[in-house]
């Protein structure tokens, strides 16, 4: 039998030789030779990774196309009157430190939260006891926690203003959501421009998609506000 | 843990929260991206779509895996749509017929590749694509097949096609330390 040729060599990587292709193999070092290098030719690509190199494009062109997609959030509009820029500030953040601790604590009260609802069973005696400061194991599960109980705030300030069932009982109408949204636009805009200077800062991350979710949360209520057929272009 | 919050601030829209996923995973997707494509310039055009689909399915990431190897399926993926659009698969298979596994030999080191990705921008669009998605993405010829719009047959001629190609590109690395008769190496290419 002649030589097995380059193709039926690289294929016997994959492949059981036929009878004849294995006698000859056994034979004919060369052969056996080469079917060992392809088989350390397949083993290296499994291996290798590819070189990383500089990306293959700019930002500026990215982010662009990035924003006539609607990936990128148009920028929130710039502060109408910046003298009452740093009292909104203080009152914005106040609100939202007010219901993020006040969903977080009820979610994670075992209270029932469902308006009108049946009340919940009482906690548990562990549940009770469990007054003291939580220790954690770890930094990283610190902010694991942190970042779970962010993800039950945006869920529990989305289901509320799918409900929005408190405005009748706290006086809220269009104008307080509207003096609302303008803080939270404020509170996002100020921690956007933080969060350029220190990307990984947890505080700020935290304040930001709090800021996010209340103003996502309060856009539904404001737009339920409105009369019948006025639709939501501005506040 | 940050990624997570940078992922979140991205799905928001949030430029710098996308900016730094890029900054940090740009370099290995776009390295895929490359390998798989060839030509620079088509390569830079795949990989700004790749990452505008990254970007734009960013909300139905879970975080059950790492973010880069749900990034990487995605550009692995899109890069064979593109690679579809832009016909070349489907023309690389006649291609392929004509690219035979010999690689011409004149002593010049330079006729040699130095890595695998050096070597596999030698190969055929259709071949290239074969290799990198058998035997270092790890798809099966039938998932090939389905991806390029070929047969399992033809993904496993292109491969074997492409090995040998590559074995000769790449013989300085894969031979045996100490070559017993290289005079048969010569016969088989």
């Amino acid at each position: 039998m002649s030589h097995i040729s380059p193709e039926r060599l690289a294929a016997l990587v994959d492949e059981t030789a036929t009878p004849d292709e294995a006698s000859h193999l056994a034979e004919c070092a060369p052969c056996a030779d080469e079917l060992a290098a392809h088989r350390r030719l397949v083993r290296l690509a499994l291996t290798d990774t590819p070189r990383e190199g500089p990306p293959l494009n700019d930002w500026a062109s990215l982010g662009a196309m990035l924003k006539s997609e609607g990936i990128i959030a148009a920028a929130p509009p710039a502060p109408a009157r910046p003298a009452r820029t740093r009292w909104l500030l203080r009152v914005a953040a106040g609100v939202t430190l007010l219901l993020g601790g006040t969903l977080l604590g009820r979610s994670t009260s075992n209270v029932d939260f469902a308006l009108g609802g049946t009340p919940a069973p009482a906690p548990s005696s562990a549940q009770g006891s469990a007054a003291a400061a939580p220790v954690f194991a770890s930094p990283q599960a610190a902010m694991q926690v942190l970042t779970s109980s962010q993800q039950q705030y945006s869920d529990a300030a989305a289901y509320l203003a799918a409900q929005d069932t408190t405005s009748h009982f706290i006086g809220l109408n269009i104008n307080t959501y509207r003096a609302r949204l303008t803080a939270l636009d404020n509170i996002v805009a100020s921690t956007r421009t933080a969060l350029y200077q220190a990307p990984q800062d947890p505080v700020l991350n935290q304040y930001y998609l709090s800021a996010m979710a209340a103003r996502e949360a309060t856009l539904k209520q404001y737009q339920a506000a409105l009369p019948a057929k006025q639709a939501l272009e501005r506040y | 843990m940050a990624d997570q919050l940078t992922i979140r601030r991205a799905i928001h829209g949030d430029e710098a929260a996308l900016r730094a996923l890029w900054v940090q995973y740009a370099p290995r997707i776009d390295a895929v991206v490359r390998r798989l494509v060839g030509d620079p310039d088509q390569a830079a055009d795949v990989a700004q779509e790749v990452w505008i689909q990254i970007f734009r399915a960013l909300p139905t990431y879970r975080g059950d895996s790492q973010f880069a190897t749900w990034a990487h399926r995605i550009a692995v993926n899109r890069t064979l749509n593109a690679l579809r659009a832009l016909r070349r698969i489907g023309k690389a298979e006649t291609e392929i017929e004509e690219d035979t596994a010999s690689v011409e030999h004149d002593g010049d080191r330079t006729l040699l590749a130095q890595t695998i990705d050096e070597a596999v921008q030698k190969l055929s669009p259709g071949a290239r694509a074969v290799f990198v998605l058998h035997d270092v993405e790890g798809y099966t010829h039938e998932e090939i097949a389905a991806e390029l719009g070929i047969t399992a047959g033809g993904s496993k001629s292109q491969l074997f096609k492409a090995r040998a190609k590559l074995r000769t590109l790449l013989k300085h690395l894969v031979d045996a330390p100490i070559s017993q008769d290289t005079s048969h190496v010569a016969h088989l290419s």
